[in-house]
């Protein structure tokens, strides 16, 4: 499965799993994508690969450790490894192709934006799970 | 000095106010929109442009919609965060992410447009009108 970011500099691919997608609801999501959340997947390493475009990453990263890394040129997010875990994190909003996803999670739905309404299923998290419960083969509901 | 509406991306480096009620406000699920906030959907405010008072240096990308219109995407070259649409069938107008405001519970959303190309995982508001193109066509 192939991603790209909205410019076409930064491409890469996904092989031998289905990603399974989470959004989480928090502000600093929100702020990133200018959304009402972000939509992504974690990735393990093996699984991804970079195509072209990685000398065009920008990255900012808080205090706190969260992390946005994105496209110079156009500014769409793009995945990062996730802090030092062996997994990328990769935003659903790149992937092309018409591959049936499900969103499997809702995390920091206790901050989410009043006009967000969560209409998909998934389990919903008033903050964070560990990485564990939210990387379970059938971590749906 | 309290705006109405008022913003900031992740970092601080660019915000914005405006004393104003949109002309207009809706989710587009183009896959332009996903592509540039990663996510299912933009939620979008348009105001005149002469009204939203912006500082810091926005960096701006242009590409063709489907429509055929240019359109202009700006963001923080710091920290990533989309914030601002201009496009070439619109002028002197301005689109704002709503993501990006500092009170969420400000941005109103009237329409889902551009719904044909939503995401397959993209779950909308089922009590919001829903439009297969453009929200203006
Ligand atoms: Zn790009
Ligand atoms: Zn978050
Ligand atoms: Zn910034
Ligand atoms: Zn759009």
């Amino acid at each position: 499965m192939q991603g790209k970011c909205l410019c076409g500099l930064i491409e890469f691919e996904i092989v031998g799993v289905v990603p399974k997608l989470y959004q989480c609801h928090c502000s600093l999501c929100r702020k990133q994508g200018g959304a009402s959340s972000n939509a992504a997947a974690i990735i393990g390493k093996a699984h991804f690969r970079w195509v072209s475009g990685q000398e065009h990453i920008s990255s900012w990263i808080k205090d706190t450790g969260f992390r946005s890394d994105f496209c110079s040129n156009c500014g769409s997010p793009v995945p990062n490894p996730l802090r030092s875990t062996p997994y990328y994190w990769v935003p659903a909003g790149l992937l092309e192709g018409d591959v049936q996803l499900a969103v499997r999670a809702h995390l920091f739905v206790g901050s989410k934006a009043s006009w967000d309404v969560i209409t998909s299923p998934g389990k919903q998290y008033e903050t964070m799970p560990d990485l564990s419960e939210l990387l379970r083969p059938d971590g749906d509901a | 000095m309290n705006a109405k509406y008022s913003g900031q991306c992740l970092c601080g480096e660019i915000s914005y106010s405006v004393d104003i009620e949109p002309v207009f406000t809706g989710n587009c699920h183009c896959k332009d929109c996903q592509r540039s906030s990663g996510s299912a959907f933009i939620p979008a405010m348009i105001f005149p442009e002469k009204d939203v008072v912006i500082s810091g240096e926005v960096k701006y990308f242009e590409s063709r919609a489907d429509s055929g219109n240019m359109h202009k995407r700006g963001f923080c070259p710091n920290c990533g965060s989309q914030l601002f649409a201009r496009f070439s069938n619109m002028p002197g107008i301005l689109g704002i992410k709503a993501g990006t405001l500092n009170d969420s519970s400000n941005y109103v959303p009237k329409l889902d447009f551009h719904v044909d190309s939503a995401a397959p995982w993209d779950f909308m508001n089922p009590e919001l009108p829903k439009k297969q193109e453009a929200a203006q066509s």
